[in-house]
Order: C-alpha cells, then structure tokens, then sequence
C-alpha cells in the first residue's frame, strides 16, 4: 500500500516503512523530481502530512540517519543533520510483521558508521549505481568496511534480508542510455557495463503490488514503474 | 588524535593500550563539552579495532563508556563488544557488571521507542551477559511484563547461541515461537523454526508441540 501525501492524504509512518521524494516544490506547484530519493522510517509518525518533518535512515554518501523535511535550510551540524528533502510518498507492506520491521532496521543499522576512516585513499562515498554490494564497493576493492549501495537499493538490500523482497530485481530492465548520461552528467559514481537498474519507481510499483511480492508486473512491461512515468503518475492525484 | 589513531586502526591490526587509552581519554572529554561534535563513525572504528585486536586493560578502560555513549552508534559499539567477547571470552566477565547495569537502564526505559533499535541493542546486551557466563534467565522472564517483549526475544532468539545453555536456548525458542504464534507472526515463527531444527533437531518435534499446545 502506499501513502500519497501530494494528493493531500495525512497517515501513519510505522518503523521501517519506505519514504520516497518524487517531487520538488517550486512556487506553490509540485514538478516531478527527476530520479526519487528512498529511506526507511527511523522514528514512527501517527500521523504525517506532506512537507512534515520525518527522521529517516537513507543512503546519500553514506547510510545516515536524517530528518527529512521540505521548505528548511539545512542543517548539518545538527544531530540527526537536518535535510531539505520531502516525504511525499511512503510505502508500507500490509503483509510485514513487527519482527521483521526490527530485523529491517537492525540491517539498515548495521552500516552506519561503517564509513572508512578519512584518509584520503579510503572512498569519499559508499554511493554506487550498479550492482549492490553489502561488503564491498567495486571502485575501492581495499577499503575496510566499505558497501556500495543507491538509496534505493539500499531500502532494498533491509527488506530482502528481513525475508521481504520487494521487488524480483533478477527480472528487471537494463538501465537505459538517457538514464544513464544524467547519472554521469551529475558526476554520480556509475558501473560501466549494462546493469539491471533498481529505481525508486520500481519499489513505489512493488508496495503498491503487496501482496504479491516479490514484484514483477504481469505484463512483463516494466515501463509504468519507470521513475519519470510513475511520479507523473503520482503527481496527477487530484489534489484535496 | 583522531586522525592518528583513525591511521593506526585502519591500518594496523596490533594491540596500542596507549593509544587507546588517549583516546577514550580525548572521546571522554569531547562526550562531557556540551556543543562538540561528537565523531560517532570515529568511536565505530575504535571499537572495531578493539574487537580485533583490544585486550583486557582495553575492556576495563572502555567499560565505564557503555553507560554513557548511548547514541545512535550504540548498535555497532555493542555489537563490536559482542565480536571482541567471542575472539576474547575473558573481555565478558571484565564488562559484565556495567553491561548488566545499562541492561537495567533500557529495561526500565519509559520510552524504548525513542531509542534506535530498542530490541536490537537490549538483544545484544543480553548476548553480553550471557557471554560472561552469567545466568540470563532472569533477564529472559523479566521480559514477559516488558511492552517489547517479544521483539527483544526474537532479536536474541536470532544470535548465535552457543554460550547458551540447551535448556535455555529451548526454552527461549519455546517461548518465542508460542509468542509469535499468539501475534500472529507466523512468518517470523517460521524462521524461529528453522533455528531450532539447526540448534536442538532433537527437540525439534517436542518443542514444536508443546509450543503449538500452550498457543
């Protein structure tokens, strides 16, 4: 099930649910965000609306855990860091139990701090488009307690180790090569070969599948979860 | 300090009390100056280090840091006791006294959902009592009344138990899984399963139904 918080809803965030930023405010209106953001719920909310503040754990450099919230000037001195970022869609699975919610966060947990000292030949970012890898990062193969995780991927390495795939990730499209310029045009560290992207939209597609997860569309067309497509779609909501 | 002891643990796998020393000396006084930054991933790779390759004067001089750094690196420094008890089983009997007294200061915590991975890091410090060789049960049975419970049991329930004896570890399982069963948790009882056929496969059937019967 998911929570569309642009379309006006208000509803609960429990432990573990994965938030996602699909849109960015400009003015009074809402575009969509080019590729989503993902975290997980560190802190449940009764009741969260959009442009409310959330405490997520997310991969951004390195898995941290930050308040999310929308309109704010950031602030990274502060503890959790405060960042501009919105939770306007979340996702949560009806099948999940609050067992596998605490395994979820215990796996999420387990690679904070787990940033490789600073000196300068360990990695300035744990951040990688490509293959998931929970012990490793393919540019830094020496590095210590290095991982190498998208924000997405990361959401979905918890659930999968929590019994909980989210999506058939084995199925997925190869990542396509408009996708693939605007990574590299903002400098994001990138696997040179055809690699199955896993995208926000496709985890969005799989919490609005629960309970049929793992997710793979019955169509075989996996188009509709694309990010661009799925948040305009998410965007169109009649608002309240 | 911190970027040459950061060198010294990344790069060194040998034992430096002195080092260590200074350090937790220099953490100590950062924890106590309102304001600091404190360097949370820093104090990871200290205790990192000390799980590789830490000693006894190590343990007593980070023992008394337990009750105070409780922050969100609070799981990856107790699970990195945990990993330095197994590589050293003296290391548990040095923390024990303080392990058990945070264990007292979560249990009675008024707010467990406040705290970062409640039933995970209460889950570790019952792992640390128990390595020390004390007696958990009472521990365990205190959970009953407790509103997580469950989830700390399950947590534990999933450790790898072998400092534990059989007769606790079934009636660990026992409990858990007539728990998840009563909450319907019945994926997550499912896997409790599946630790008690790898730990007691002959108490398999046993546990099963007296388990099934109570629920």
């Amino acid at each position: 099930m998911i929570s569309n918080f642009i379309s006006g809803v208000r509803a609960e965030l429990r432990l573990a649910d994965a938030v996602f930023q699909v849109s960015i405010k400009t003015g009074n209106d809402r575009v969509v965000r080019p590729f989503g953001h993902a975290g997980l719920v560190a802190v449940a909310k009764s009741l969260h609306g959009l442009e409310e503040e959330v405490v997520v754990y997310h991969m951004s450099s390195f898995v941290e855990k930050d308040r999310w919230a929308d309109g704010v000037s950031e602030d990274m001195s502060a503890s959790p860091r405060l960042i501009k970022c919105c939770v306007d869609v979340a996702g949560s699975l009806q099948s999940i139990e609050d067992a596998q919610r605490d395994d979820i966060i215990r796996t999420a947990l387990g690679f904070f701090a787990t940033r490789p000292s600073k000196l300068a030949e360990r990695p300035h970012s744990c951040f990688w488009l490509g293959p998931a890898d929970a012990s490793g990062h393919p540019l830094h193969p020496s590095a210590e307690n290095a991982y190498a995780f998208s924000c997405a991927t990361y959401v979905h390495h918890c659930y999968e180790r929590a019994g909980k795939a989210l999506v058939q990730t084995a199925d997925l499209p190869f990542i396509e090569d408009d996708e693939r310029r605007t990574f590299e045009e903002q400098r994001l560290p990138i696997f040179a070969g055809p690699f199955r992207r896993l995208g926000c939209g496709h985890l969005i597609c799989a919490f609005e599948a629960d309970p049929k997860i793992p997710f793979k569309p019955e169509s075989g067309d996996w188009r509709p979860c694309k990010d661009a497509v799925l948040f305009a779609r998410l965007l169109s909501f009649p608002r309240s | 300090l911190i970027s040459i002891a950061s060198e010294h643990f990344s790069r060194s796998r040998a034992p430096n009390s002195p080092l260590v020393a200074a350090v937790i000396d220099a953490l100590q006084a950062i924890h106590r100056s309102p304001g600091e930054n404190w360097p949370g991933a820093f104090v990871v790779e200290v205790f990192r280090f000390l799980a590789i390759a830490g000693n006894e004067e190590d343990a007593e001089r980070v023992a008394s840091c337990i009750l105070t750094w409780t922050g969100l690196e609070q799981t990856a420094l107790l699970e990195s006791l945990a990993a330095w008890s197994i590589r050293t089983p003296s290391i548990a009997s040095v923390l024990s006294e303080v392990v058990r007294q945070r264990w007292i200061e979560l249990y009675r915590e008024q707010n467990p959902q406040s705290i970062d991975n409640y039933p995970g890091v209460a889950a570790t410090l019952l792992e640390l009592v128990a390595r020390s060789g004390s007696d958990v049960v009472p521990e365990l049975r205190a959970l009953d009344a407790h509103s997580l419970g469950l989830r700390i049991l399950y947590q534990f329930a999933q450790r790898e138990l072998a400092f534990v004896p059989d007769r606790v570890v079934a009636d660990l399982y026992r409990t858990v899984f007539q728990l998840l069963i009563r909450a319907r948790q019945i994926q997550s009882a499912t896997h409790v399963l599946g630790y008690i056929a790898r730990r007691l496969p002959d108490s398999y059937e046993e546990i099963l139904r007296t388990a099934l019967s109570a629920s």
